[in-house]
């Protein structure tokens, strides 16, 4: 594995090479947005998102942190924030993971299979738990 | 010498009394390494003439000096006793004496010669210890319990069990299952990371349904310690500390029974570098070893019992460091019966300190000076290289204080050649004191480096020193600049945080130079060498960065104290800190903030305009009744209505779409407070809140405000209306769709709204009116902070049924603080300074540094050597971490590339700090290639390269011919 200097530069590419838009603010490497769709045979397909993404000082040993800049209606995202509790992102986080594994696997994951049981959003949990079809109707009303 | 350093950590951790015995009186020889003797106390009695500064250290330790002969009587009125200098049959009987006292006293016999030591540890036939290691005790959240024998328990799989086979655990809050809930400890089996087994029959028990918590207990343990005159014949197993010397502990065992037939039969220690002497020292060696039938050595290793005797006079300030940590800590255990003591003897050497030069005799002759001991070890060569060079310690708290003692007694620095640079940005405040053992009361509000200067040049006033109060970081490049590091010798890391930490790891990568870092936590301390070119640097290898609780569970599913701590965190901070922050920069300029916020336009700048027009409308104080109606309130909101909310949300019956209970461990069902003023923790939360309301807004704090009883009276009097649990979501359609149209309805609507009516109440105010914005500060005990915050911590702990905890446990908790003790401190710097010796003689191979952790608690001594670089290659070349590439000239980025790609190496990416200057995926970056990659650096990354400096350096990525990452070194332009 390369050194963690290098860690930042080598993600971003990755990330490029794997045809996600990546926008950056004058050529920083610490903070950057991504451009992330909704997995397909999702209730969340169609939808595109703008997320933010920060990499800590201290990355890859600390996990990037993610919010999304527009809503999205989601049992672990803060409505208001847009920032997302997940737990690979924010626990069992490892330097052996990178940014096209968040891109990839750790988002259409959340967003697949959405865990009501530990909400952020507490209204969107209660509602997918009880109402299943109007919490569907909610995501796409946003 | 050692004695004083033992006495120096006791006074620090504040033992009940101190007495110091000694008859004999000051020579020259001592001021080597008694810090508290100065040239003028010459002649006087050692324990006498330290009493009065052993006394500054702590108030509350009672320290008198005992000077003339010792007798048993002295001793029975002692708990613990430490000898230091002492022959083998006056032990004996003392030992005896101790041994078998009613009730027996503690009896701790050390001694330092050169770079050996020794301890001997007796706390009579029968010791209790309470507490085996100090850590807090396991615990774990019940998942399920099986009726079963043995049972099973299964724990929630959110963090690892630590129980061990054997481990005593007893159970609480089991439903279904409550015969476990007798207290009765159980004996842990099969332990696994999140399952074991418990030595019960449940089959009859009732059937488990939900909840419970187990929690380790701590067993005391009963020692049997042999008297020393028993343990001498029969020693038992040593307590080994380097696994390099697996063969050393019975060795030096043989030695220091030699050394004292040596002092017996000649009245003193062997001479430094005499052959006659070290011939005798042999002999009785040998002989001690014939006669030690069963336990006889093989072969007598010569070179180190000549060395041994060469230097054993002289006791070094490092190892005297070393073993006063170890000693102060026994007596502490003696006293305590807290952490296991030490069982029965600790041997200890440091060989490889010694120069890898031969030494001539002459050259350890003494010439009257304060080094004489340390010269007569290792030779004048080296004292005089230690006395000019240039050291760099950076941080002056609990470690950079005894560096700096220990510096100064050693000469560090203490000729016009060298020169000591101390830096810390830090002030001495009253809980330092406990531990930085060069600051006084009377210091406090004073610069920490200077106060540490100034006592350390009245140690040694040869020593030059400049002390700084710049935080080392990358602002302060201007101080510390490139010429500031060339002239460095070696430096000393005295930190206390990871982040100064790597920072100065890479800048000694970057200049090259060595870096002895050490840190203490508890009773634990590491040591480690970062030494160019030999070792692997601090930050190629870590620990996982500190776990950190997900928000979800901080945000409403908190099942222990530190989550309801961090929630507390951060609700200081934004109540006090970050919206009058906000309030401030749209009073001051509600022009250019409406500006930016329309230009945000999103629902993180709606939340923060609602912050606002509440700070300046509804919940706006101007008296101090205000504030406490505010703060009863806030207690409404917090602990009442929104735990309601919750559980009307999630009832305690909810189940998820899986049909399994939503409120399942480790989720804990919250239940709301009832308000009371006869509550004192609910009136407290209500003074410090609304006192630091007060003082957010100005307004004057009454002097009865600290009254609770007349806090009470006004409290009672406010009109708390009632709260009804929104119908979020379950009565449907309307309520959704109104809560959808209000959600859907462009924030920059409702932003503009509110900007409107954020002019209208700016009106309302007094002129100039700006609110004060109150930083968290954990270290002031009369500020009512870290009231609020255990106030806050503890009434949601309540809601949660967790255990509270206490203002100073919280503070530990929050500030992340576990309390420095001045004896692993002391321990780790001598260590390193022995280290140190290693560092200015040079040339030792990496076999001769050591890294150590150690836990005095256990006690625990690992030292091993250090890890060598990484070597990368890529064709002939091969490379560390501590190497660089330069390229020469000014070349345009294109030619860079060139550059590599002549190497058979494509540069894919090239960044500048932070800065990406190029990378071949951005079309746009094309664009650069003719440009000079100086130019790139300063228009892309502003980066400037001071007048001085001839080069730029740039990080860059690479593959080979076969798209293989390679991971080359950082690469220097020199441009100039």
């Amino acid at each position: 594995m390369s050194s963690p200097s290098k860690r930042r530069e080598m993600d971003l590419m990755k990330l490029m090479m794997s045809d996600y838009k990546v926008e950056m603010v004058n050529d920083g490497m610490q903070e950057f947005f991504v451009e992330f769709r909704g997995p397909t045979e999702s209730i969340y397909q169609g939808g595109v998102w703008k997320v933010r993404v920060e990499l800590p000082d201290a990355y890859p040993y600390k996990s990037p942190s993610i919010g999304f800049i527009n809503k999205i209606y989601h049992p672990n995202v803060d409505e208001m924030s847009g920032s997302v509790c997940l737990d690979v992102i924010n626990q069992t986080w490892s330097p052996m993971f990178d940014l096209v594994n968040v891109f990839e696997v750790f988002l259409p994951q959340l967003l697949l299979y959405p865990n009501p049981s530990d909400p952020l959003n507490g209204e969107a949990a209660a509602l997918m738990m009880r109402d299943r079809p109007a919490y569907e109707q909610k995501v796409k009303d946003y | 010498m050692l004695t004083f350093f033992a006495a120096k950590n006791l006074a620090l951790a504040g033992v009940k009394s101190v007495t110091i015995h000694d008859v004999k009186n000051v020579e020259m020889w001592d001021l080597s390494g008694n810090f508290f003797l100065s040239e003028d106390d010459i002649g006087k009695n050692r324990a006498a003439a330290c009493v009065a500064k052993l006394q500054e250290l702590n108030n509350a330790v009672l320290i008198s000096a005992l000077t003339e002969e010792l007798t048993m009587e002295h001793l029975s009125k002692f708990q613990a006793v430490v000898f230091t200098d002492i022959g083998l049959d006056k032990a004996y009987e003392f030992d005896y004496y101790c041994h078998n006292h009613q009730p027996p006293i503690s009896f701790i016999k050390s001694e330092v010669c050169g770079l050996f030591g020794s301890v001997f540890c007796d706390f009579g036939p029968k010791f209790t210890v309470l507490d085996v290691d100090g850590e807090d005790p396991h615990t774990g959240i019940i998942a399920s319990i099986s009726n079963d024998n043995p049972a099973l328990i299964s724990c929630v799989d959110d963090e690892r069990l630590e129980f061990q086979d054997g481990d005593l655990v007893v159970f609480s809050e089991v439903h279904g299952m409550t015969e476990l809930n007798d207290g009765k400890p159980r004996k842990v089996k099969n332990a696994r990371p999140f399952s074991f087994s418990i030595e019960e029959d449940t089959s009859n028990f009732g059937i488990y349904v939900k909840g419970g918590i187990v929690t380790q207990v701590k067993e005391p343990k009963v020692l049997c310690f042999k008297a020393l005159r028993d343990a001498m014949t029969d020693p038992g197993e040593f307590l080994l500390s380097d696994f390099s010397k697996f063969e050393r502990p019975p060795v030096l065992h043989l030695a220091f029974q030699a050394l004292d037939k040596f002092k017996k039969d000649h009245g003193r220690c062997p001479a430094a570098g005499c052959e006659e002497d070290a011939q005798s020292f042999l002999k009785i060696a040998a002989a001690i070893n014939e006669a030690s039938a069963d336990r006889k050595l093989d072969t007598i290793d010569e070179k180190l019992f000549r060395q041994f005797a060469s230097g054993s006079r002289a006791v070094l300030n490092p190892m005297a460091a070393m073993f006063g940590g170890i000693v102060g800590q026994e007596v502490v255990k003696a006293c305590s019966g807290k952490f296991h003591p030490l069982n029965q003897f600790f041997y200890f050497d440091s060989v490889e300190s010694l120069p890898t030069y031969p030494l001539e005799p002459q050259d350890l002759k003494p010439s009257n000076s304060r080094y004489d001991a340390q010269v007569s070890v290792f030779g004048s060569k080296l004292q005089k290289k230690m006395e000019e060079a240039n050291t760099f310690v950076v941080g002056s708290g609990a470690l950079g204080c005894e560096f700096l003692k220990n510096l100064a007694l050693m000469g560090v620095s203490c000729s016009s050649k060298g020169k000591l640079t101390i830096t810390d940005d830090d002030i001495i405040e009253k809980s330092n004191l406990s531990r930085q053992f060069l600051f006084r009361d009377w210091n406090i509000g004073q610069a920490k480096s200077t106060v540490a200067a100034t006592a350390a040049n009245a140690i040694n006033p040869s020593l030059y020193i400049d002390a700084l109060q710049n935080r080392a970081c990358p602002d302060t490049e201007n101080v510390f600049h490139d010429t500031f590091w060339e002239g460095l010798d070696v430096v000393i890391n005295a930190l206390d945080n990871v982040n100064a930490r790597m920072y100065m790891d890479m800048r000694c990568l970057y200049f090259q130079k060595p870096l002895l870092e050490s840190g203490t936590l508890g009773a634990k301390c590491n040591t480690q060498m970062v030494i160019p070119h030999l070792t692997e640097n601090y930050g190629a290898s870590r620990d996982p960065p500190e776990k950190q609780a997900p928000m979800c569970t901080v945000h409403s599913f908190p099942h222990n104290i530190d989550h309801c701590l961090t929630w507390a965190r951060s609700e200081f901070e934004g109540l006090l800190e970050k919206t009058p922050n906000e309030v401030n920069s749209f009073l001051s300029n509600p022009a250019q903030y409406a500006a930016a916020m329309r230009k945000a336009g999103d629902a993180q700048a709606r939340e923060l305009l609602e912050r606002v027009s509440e700070c300046l409308n509804k919940d706006r104080c101007s008296t101090f009744d205000d504030c406490i109606s505010w703060a009863r309130l806030k207690f409404e909101d917090y602990f009442s209505n929104r735990v309601k909310q919750l559980t009307f949300t999630f009832p305690e019956d909810a189940a998820t779409s899986m049909g399994a209970p939503f409120w399942s461990a480790p989720k804990r069902f919250p239940r709301a407070l009832q308000f009371s003023a006869a509550d004192q923790s609910h009136l407290n939360f209500i003074m410090s809140a609304s006192i630091l309301r007060a003082e957010s807004f100005g307004v004057a704090i009454p002097e009865w405000a600290k009254n609770t009883s007349k806090l009470a009276d006004v409290v009672q009097k406010i009109i708390v209306p009632t709260f009804e649990p929104k119908q979020g979501v379950n009565i449907v359609t309307d309520e959704k769709a109104s809560n959808l149209s209000s959600t859907s309805v462009d924030d920059v609507a409702v932003i503009e709204d509110l900007l409107a009516k954020l002019q209208e109440y700016a009106k309302r105010l007094p002129p100039g009116f700006q609110m004060k914005p109150i930083q968290f500060e954990k270290d002031d005990d009369t500020n009512f902070h870290m009231d609020l915050i255990s106030g806050l911590a503890n009434m949601r702990a309540r809601n949660y049924s967790i255990p509270e905890v206490d203002k100073l446990k919280a503070k530990f908790i929050a500030g992340r603080i576990i309390p420095a003790i001045a004896t692993s401190t002391a321990m780790a710097t001598g260590l390193v300074c022995l280290e140190l010796y290693k560092v200015m003689a040079g040339e030792h191979p990496v076999e001769d540094y050591r890294n150590t952790f150690a836990n005095l608690a256990l006690p625990l001594f690992s030292m091993a050597e250090p890890v060598p670089p990484k070597v990368m290659k890529h064709k002939e070349t091969s490379w560390t971490v501590w190497d660089r590439w330069s390229v020469q000239g000014n070349l345009t980025l294109a030619e860079l590339l060139q550059w590599f790609a002549d190497k058979g190496l494509t540069a894919y990416s090239i960044s500048c700090g932070t800065s990406l200057l190029y990378n071949n995926m951005f079309a746009r970056h094309k664009d650069r290639l003719p440009k000079k990659v100086v130019d790139v650096a300063r228009e892309v990354g502003k980066v400037d390269v001071p007048e001085y400096r001839r080069h730029l350096d740039i990080g860059v990525a690479c593959e080979d011919e076969d798209e293989n990452d390679v991971d080359i070194p950082l690469v220097s332009v020199y441009f100039r």
